[in-house]
């Protein structure tokens, strides 16, 4: 059951990953949140500086997304599950490697910033909905097959 | 000897960066132990013919069965399987009923994934026809092979 372990372990640290990247930026910039905590950002370095936990956490979260893939991929078989959920997981990781992309080229970027930082943040809202849907309809902790596994037959059924 | 000052905002500041840290530590500490909980519930003690055959009524077992037939109003017969490794079981001659009711707790799975062919991991009592009176189930299929 090791395999068990490590799926479900990387799964969820990755989930409360997604969590912490997001809020970083708005933690490490004057912001009403940040200033509301008393995290007043320290001026002696630039915005993009003070970004290096944002883009670790984002690193590190990309290689655990991996690694929740892979492992019950590599395993050989696959519990009786959400198919559905599944591509919604697949989905979400491509997401998770062009947001990499994204803030890779935000780094870097003057001309195209803004549009990037939309992109950016567009982006991480769509991982975040996928995931808690991914969460729904595979995870064992909700309901055992998936609370949302039913909602999602009930429209499948409605509308097809 | 150099004394750094701290000022009462970046104090404040510091408390809240620990607290958001420990926030953070505190949930990834629960969701490790949360799947070695759920990996340990799926884990069986080894159970061969001649131990099932000699447990006592009444005696709280954990074993592994294959579902041969499910019958109805919460109740299937299956094989009792022994483990090998974590992952791969194999079939005994031991028939095994089961017997589930509404405060059972089935977990990785519902009621629907009890059919033939699944491997459930019974947590339960026996009872005096030595049918097993479950009070957890764990469905398997598909994490465990079965020889």
């Amino acid at each position: 059951m090791n395999s068990f372990f490590y799926a479900s372990a990387t799964g969820w640290i990755a989930s409360i990953l997604i969590g912490v990247v997001a809020l970083l930026p708005y933690l490490l910039r004057r912001t009403r949140l940040s200033e509301s905590l008393g995290l007043a950002p320290d001026r002696e370095r630039s915005y993009l500086q003070r970004m290096w936990p944002h883009y670790w956490a984002g690193y590190l979260l990309a290689a655990l997304a991996f690694a929740h893939a892979w492992i019950p991929m590599s395993a050989g078989h696959m519990p009786r599950t959400s198919l559905t959920g599944l591509w919604l997981a697949t989905l979400a990781l491509g997401l998770v490697f062009l947001q990499l992309l994204f803030g890779l080229f935000l780094q870097k970027a003057q001309e195209t910033r803004r549009i990037l930082r939309v992109a950016h943040f567009w982006t991480m809202l769509l991982i975040s909905v996928l995931v808690l849907l991914h969460l729904g309809l595979n995870s064992s902790l909700f309901s055992g097959g998936g609370f949302l596994s039913h909602f999602w037959y009930f429209l499948q059924s409605f509308f097809l | 000897m150099t004394e750094t000052k701290v000022g009462p905002n970046q104090g404040r500041a510091r408390r809240t960066w620990i607290v958001l840290i420990s926030t953070v530590a505190l949930l990834v500490a629960l969701a490790v132990w949360n799947s070695a909980r759920m990996s340990l519930s799926m884990s069986t003690a080894a159970s061969d013919d001649q131990q099932f055959a000699q447990t006592a009524p009444g005696t709280n077992t954990k074993i592994a069965v294959e579902i041969a037939e499910p019958a109805p109003e919460g109740t299937a017969k299956g094989k009792l399987l022994q483990k090998k490794t974590e992952e791969i079981y194999a079939r005994t001659s031991s028939s095994v009923t089961l017997r589930w009711n509404a405060q059972t707790k089935i977990v990785m799975g519902k009621e629907a994934d009890i059919h033939p062919g699944a491997v459930v991991h019974v947590t339960g009592t026996v009872r005096s026809d030595h049918t097993i009176q479950a009070e957890q189930l764990v469905i398997l299929t598909g994490y465990v092979k079965v020889q």
